[in-house]
């Protein structure tokens, strides 16, 4: 094992190691604010996650809109609901949590064995993936990706525009209708 | 064994991936609080993100296109988030409370 490996699987493990125990942190915890700030870093280990697989662009948006703007907004969500209410609905431990947690377990189980099954599925195909990793220092993902998304995908990155316009003239409308309808 | 633990692979971000949808589905599931079900919801879509990033470093590094496609999903994430919260508290404002289980009339 080199030094670029150990790094690798230290990164790889630090980041898995975050994101796994602080979603279950995040599920399992009390108060609304410990669960989102639990979550902001399980957003974050994503985005460093994306950094090591040389998805920068992508690491940067994951950090941007999934760990700062998200938990902003959701932040202020909170502060519209009282304190008594968040205490009230934390897990209850009936026999729908059970039920919820053994169909969730099938599914993982499933999606495992699926996963398992197709790295095991051809030797030679891991082996095809593990060699075509990309590993030159000089190569930049943002030109490529500007590439792609201004030339192939323009027209989905023009859809993705007019629905998001869509969006913000469709929560302006719901706040203004409610308001009419209380008045 | 040991060769395969410490040599990252795709296996390997795939598993992350299984485990951290299987976080958020099941927090989806047994959350009460609404705002807690949107957190695990975006976990999912987290988990989503890594495999569309693992498989385009590993398999497609020459066009990047599931580096697009993440991209795509992270502003459509947004959108989900923003009209959820809207909705949340639409709702709020009517019962005072943000417990899913005082919202069973939705279901009829």
């Amino acid at each position: 094992m080199n030094e670029l490996d150990i790094v690798q699987n230290i990164t790889f493990y630090g980041f898995a190691f975050l994101i796994i125990v602080f979603a279950v942190a995040t599920v399992l915890a009390k108060k609304i604010l410990y669960a989102l700030i639990f979550s902001i870093i399980v957003f974050f280990s994503a985005g460093g996650l994306f950094f090591s697989l040389n998805a920068d662009y992508n690491a940067v948006v994951q950090i941007a809109i999934y760990g700062v703007a998200i938990p902003v907004l959701i932040l202020f969500a909170t502060t519209f609901t009282s304190y008594a209410d968040n205490a009230k609905t934390h897990i209850n431990y009936s026999p729908k949590f059970f039920i919820a947690t053994l169909f969730s377990s099938l599914l993982f189980l499933v999606l495992w064995y699926i996963v398992e099954y197709s790295v095991h599925l051809n030797k030679n195909l891991l082996q095809f993936f593990v060699q075509r990793k990309i590993d030159n220092g000089d190569f930049n993902s943002v030109v490529q990706i500007a590439n792609t998304l201004y030339v192939d995908y323009r027209l989905a990155f023009i859809l993705l525009i007019v629905v998001l316009f869509i969006t913000i003239v469709g929560i302006s409308a719901l706040n203004v209708i409610k308001e009419k309808n209380r008045g | 064994m040991g060769n395969y633990i410490f040599h990252i692979s795709l296996s390997h971000y795939l598993f992350l991936a299984v485990f951290l949808f299987f976080i958020g589905a099941v927090g989806t599931i047994i959350s009460r609080n609404m705002i807690k079900i949107l957190l695990c919801l975006e976990f999912m879509l987290t988990a989503i993100n890594i495999n569309m990033i693992a498989f385009s470093s590993y398999i497609d590094n020459v066009k990047l296109n599931g580096f697009v496609f993440a991209l795509f999903y992270a502003a459509i994430g947004a959108v989900e988030v923003a009209i959820a919260l809207i909705i949340i508290y639409l709702m709020y404002r009517d019962k005072k409370s943000i417990d899913i289980e005082k919202y069973k009339e939705l279901k009829r």
